[in-house]
């Protein structure tokens, strides 16, 4: 008999959450975490960049208070501060996820794991045992072999960028996806000059294409180049060809390189131990089962989705197949990556789910509808009317069931779920339309959305 | 006399009764236990005997109407009996002015059949349209589920009643708002909490693969090795898709007598080597014999773009080199004016250049057909891809003895030589594509005369 039901290599968000669940259901489970608990998301991801934009949105409100009737002289931030309430919130995270993994009596082992095969992993240097394999260990922020790159201490990753000891006068990001978005509204609300070279002609292509317009456009302070190719950095300037062909500089004194980030698959045995992979992910199926049996693979190291949400989905699903094969199944157990809702926490905020307009014409006929979001009171009430807010709704126009939903403004990360559920479910903009919003919230700019599609 | 017979309460709590259908017409005589009418409450469904005696002289309400409790619904008298004041009476009074004369209906026969189906019954058939009561119908119809997909009906004779429906619709599988109603059946959702998705119904997984438990061994047998695709390997396949996918190949197989050809190669190779024939091969004297025929076959000899065939007056010929970087088509440039030692001469340069890695690029393209010769291996028919824009490709086989039947009837063994031709149908019809096999057929076995012109 195997020592353990289950063990889990990584301890990040799909990891955890399925050691919780397991340990849930009675499963002797093992966590082995060389670093952290929390994985990227809590340590040097979702969490820190929260915490830090919080303060950059806090100062930002306190600077202009005034066209509502509070003003306040002396504004001002320490970054020494924003960095401490950065690390006191992930402290407390990261030791929560350490006492639940402890009360639920998960074994949690503080070394280096590698998979020798299927209920065979070494975690350092001890073989164990179990009846299944959990494959978490996530991601790494892509570093391109760009010249003037490596070994370069003007050039950080979003690791290093979240550890900076100062505000930097003027910060250049490579790269317009969510990471180098965020970095960039943060430090432009902290007085950095930046600037954001994309190589794609809009930043942020996951989102519909006027959503991401318009989210370029509201944030404050930002110089965005797009359609622009780096050759090469020197010092912390960052070289590039412009889209009309013609060389161009950006002199900072930090450079981020935020071109997203690859699925950690090697240092850990996976070619060893025959398991099917590339350099996109380890493959799994819509359970989450690898080629090999029995062992399992969630989060970012799959490649599927490089999100924190999208990982605790995995690991839920690996749990429920474990636990359970025929019961998951007739649940419906499966990963549907087309609606699994993303977030973007800059000034303004934005999120979406499901298909954009482009992926949808691409199927079919559809209808699709915009409105601003100072249709709602809420949001005009306390961002005025020149705030920068949208939503986008998307719908087929044979079956009228809604394919996304993508919305730029304040909340629209905390209301995006229920445009996630209203496509689970695929109900129609009819259906959508019956569904009743409180008043006054700015989630009813989805509503009005859906009303607005013409018929 | 006549009287009119009103809906009994049924219960406490039963405002109203709908009348599934009469069990009785106008004229009938019955008694007090004959069963009128076959009604349903929102509870159950129940045969509703007359309680009284006589002839039916009117029925008051329709199959699938609503009556209120107490409310006149059947008439019942002697033959003949004038009834116009008492279908006054029923039309306008309400129900609690009945006549106080009215027998009540005994609430006891009334008792709910449907726990005791008769035998008609107890076989349950598919239930149709048109046995299944109003309610049951008004229910599938709001809830969109086919009455098809109710098993049987539980009401009097089998009849498909509200609670028929209610039960499929609990025990049916669950779906989305997208896919309500449609036959869901048998299919394992994907969706939320296991809800059959539109695309579980495009394209339904059976529930046998989806249940079994844990994963098939898919382990690889031991380590393995990935090899991204680059350089020629990367255009290779490249080409060979878009040529599989944007053309109507097909191959013809066919073959030729091989001894003109051998005794000519046997002829050559025993010449003197100051003559320059001592070289020239087999695959020689075909392509030869290929662009002489070409000549006359000039749909097979044409580029396909654009929808506009260009064909060509000359040739120049590709011939596939295996190489150690992969296949190679280099192009013998104008070969339809070169005598067969030039071309031989030209074949080995180019191949060797191949072989050798320092082909000159522009000789890589502009081929106007194909051959591809896998005789050497032995291969006996293939179906080689064309290299399109080209419109055909040959495929020369392995010359093997194969039995023939002579003539004078005689069974004996002759040396042939295989040809595999693939031909666009796009522009080449399958007789195009004979004519030139024929016709090459016919040039290979005469090459002794065929390399004299």
């Amino acid at each position: 008999m195997a020592e353990f039901d289950v063990i889990i290599i990584g301890g990040g968000p799909g990891g955890y959450l399925a050691a919780e669940r397991l340990a849930h259901a009675g499963k002797r489970v093992l966590v082995a975490e060389k670093e952290s608990l929390g994985g990227t998301c809590l340590n040097v991801g979702c969490i820190p960049t929260k915490s830090l934009l919080h303060g950059a949105k806090l100062y930002q409100h306190a600077l202009h208070g005034a066209q509502f009737g509070v003003t306040a002289s002396g504004v001002a931030f320490d970054w020494s501060g924003i960095q401490a309430w950065k690390t006191k919130t992930v402290d407390a995270l990261v030791g929560g996820v350490g006492m639940m993994l402890k009360r639920l009596k998960v074994e949690v082992v503080r070394e280096h794991a590698t998979l020798i095969g299927p209920g065979v992993v070494e975690v350092g240097g001890v073989r164990r045992t179990a009846d299944h394999v959990i494959i978490a260990t996530g991601s790494t922020p892509a570093m391109p072999p760009i010249p003037g790159t490596r070994d370069n201490p003007a050039v950080v990753d979003s690791t290093g960028l979240l550890a900076i000891d100062h505000v930097p006068d003027r910060l250049a990001v490579i790269g317009g996806g969510v990471i180098g978005v965020e970095f960039a509204s943060l430090f432009a609300a902290l007085g950095s000059k930046v600037s954001v070279v994309e190589m794609m002609d809009e930043i942020c292509p996951f989102m519909d294409a006027d959503v991401a317009k318009a989210l370029r456009r509201g944030i404050a302070g930002v110089d965005f180049h797009l359609g622009c190719r780096v050759s090469g950095v020197e010092g912390a300037s960052v070289l590039y060809t412009d889209a009309a062909g013609a060389d161009q500089r950006i002199d900072a004194d930090t450079v981020l390189m935020a071109v997203g980030r690859r699925p950690l698959v090697e240092g850990w045995g996976a070619r060893e131990a025959g398991l099917d992979y590339a350099p996109g992910g380890v493959r799994v199926d819509d359970r989450m089962r690898t080629n090999l049996p029995n062992v399992w693979a969630v989060g970012d190291v799959t490649g599927r989705s490089l999100l924190a949400h999208a990982a605790y989905r995995m690991g839920e699903i690996a749990a429920a197949h474990i636990i359970d094969p025929a019961a998951a199944v007739r649940a419906g157990q499966v990963l549907r990556v087309d609606t699994i809702p993303w977030a973007v926490y800059s000034m303004p905020e934005a999120a979406g789910v499901g298909l954009t307009e482009a992926q949808a014409r691409a199927r079919g006929e559809v209808l699709t509808a915009s409105v601003p979001l100072v249709l709602s009171g809420r949001f005009v009430a306390e961002n005025g009317l020149k705030a920068p807010g949208m939503v986008k709704i998307v719908v087929d126009a044979a079956t009228r069931r809604v394919l996304g939903v993508h919305m730029l403004g304040t909340y629209a990360p905390e209301t995006i779920w229920g445009a996630a559920g209203v496509l689970e479910t695929e109900l129609t903009i009819d259906d959508l339309r019956q569904v009743v919003f409180p008043h006054p919230t700015v989630s009813e700019g989805i509503r009005e959305a859906a009303w607005a599609v013409r018929d | 006399m006549a009287q009119i017979i009103v809906m009994p309460a049924l219960g406490n709590t039963v405002e109203s009764c709908l009348v599934s259908s009469w069990q009785v017409a106008v004229g009938d005589t019955i008694d007090a236990g004959t069963i009128v009418a076959e009604i349903e409450t929102d509870k159950a469904a129940m045969d509703l005997p007359a309680g009284v005696a006589g002839t039916v002289l009117a029925l008051l309400a329709g199959e699938g109407d609503e009556v209120p409790v107490k409310s006149p619904f059947l008439i019942v008298g002697a033959p003949g009996e004038d009834i116009s004041a008492l279908l006054a009476e029923a039309g306008a009074a309400p129900a609690d002015d009945a006549p106080a004369d009215a027998p009540a209906v005994p609430a006891a026969p009334a008792a709910p059949t449907t726990t005791q189906p008769d035998a008609a019954a107890s076989a349950p058939s598919q239930p149709s349209d048109a046995s299944a009561s109003p309610r049951a119908k008004a229910l599938a119809s709001r809830e969109r589920l086919p009455l098809s997909a109710v098993e049987a009906g539980t009401g009097p004779h089998g009849r498909v009643i509200e609670r028929d429906v209610a039960a499929a619709l609990a025990a049916g599988p669950r779906t989305t708002a997208a896919t309500r109603g449609q036959d869901a059946a048998g299919v394992q959702g994907t969706g939320l909490g296991g809800r059959v998705t539109a695309a579980d119904l495009a394209a339904p997984v059976p529930l046998a693969t989806l249940v079994e438990p844990g994963r098939p061994s898919a382990a690889f047998p031991g380590a393995y090795s990935d090899a991204p695709l680059k350089g020629i390997r990367k255009i290779v396949a490249e080409r060979m898709m878009n040529a599989l996918a944007t053309s109507a190949q097909l191959t013809y197989n066919s073959s030729a007598a091989a001894s003109a050809l051998l005794a000519l190669r046997a002829r050559f190779k025993g010449s003197d080597a100051d003559l320059g024939f001592a070289g020239i091969t087999i695959g020689d004297l075909i392509s030869y014999a290929t662009v002489r025929t070409l000549k006359g076959h000039t749909g097979l000899n044409a580029h396909l773009l654009d929808g506009t065939l260009r064909t060509f007056d000359g040739v120049h010929l590709g011939l596939a080199v295996d190489t150690p970087r992969g296949l190679l088509v280099p192009t013998i440039r104008n070969a339809d004016a070169m005598t067969l030692r030039q071309l031989s001469a030209a074949t080995k340069e180019l191949a060797a250049a191949c072989i050798s890695g320092k082909i000159d690029p522009d000789l890589l393209s502009g081929a106007t057909f194909t051959i591809s010769n896998l005789g050497s291996f032995g291969i006996e028919s293939f179906t080689p891809i064309i290299n399109v824009p080209q419109t055909g490709i040959l495929g020369v086989d392995t010359i093997f003895p194969r039995a023939v039947i002579a003539k004078d009837g005689s069974v004996g063994a002759e040396q042939r030589l295989g040809l595999s031709l693939t031909a666009d149908h796009q522009v080449v019809d399958g007789a195009d594509a004979a004519r030139f096999l024929r016709d090459l057929t016919k040039a290979l076995e005469d090459i002794d005369l065929v390399v004299m012109g």
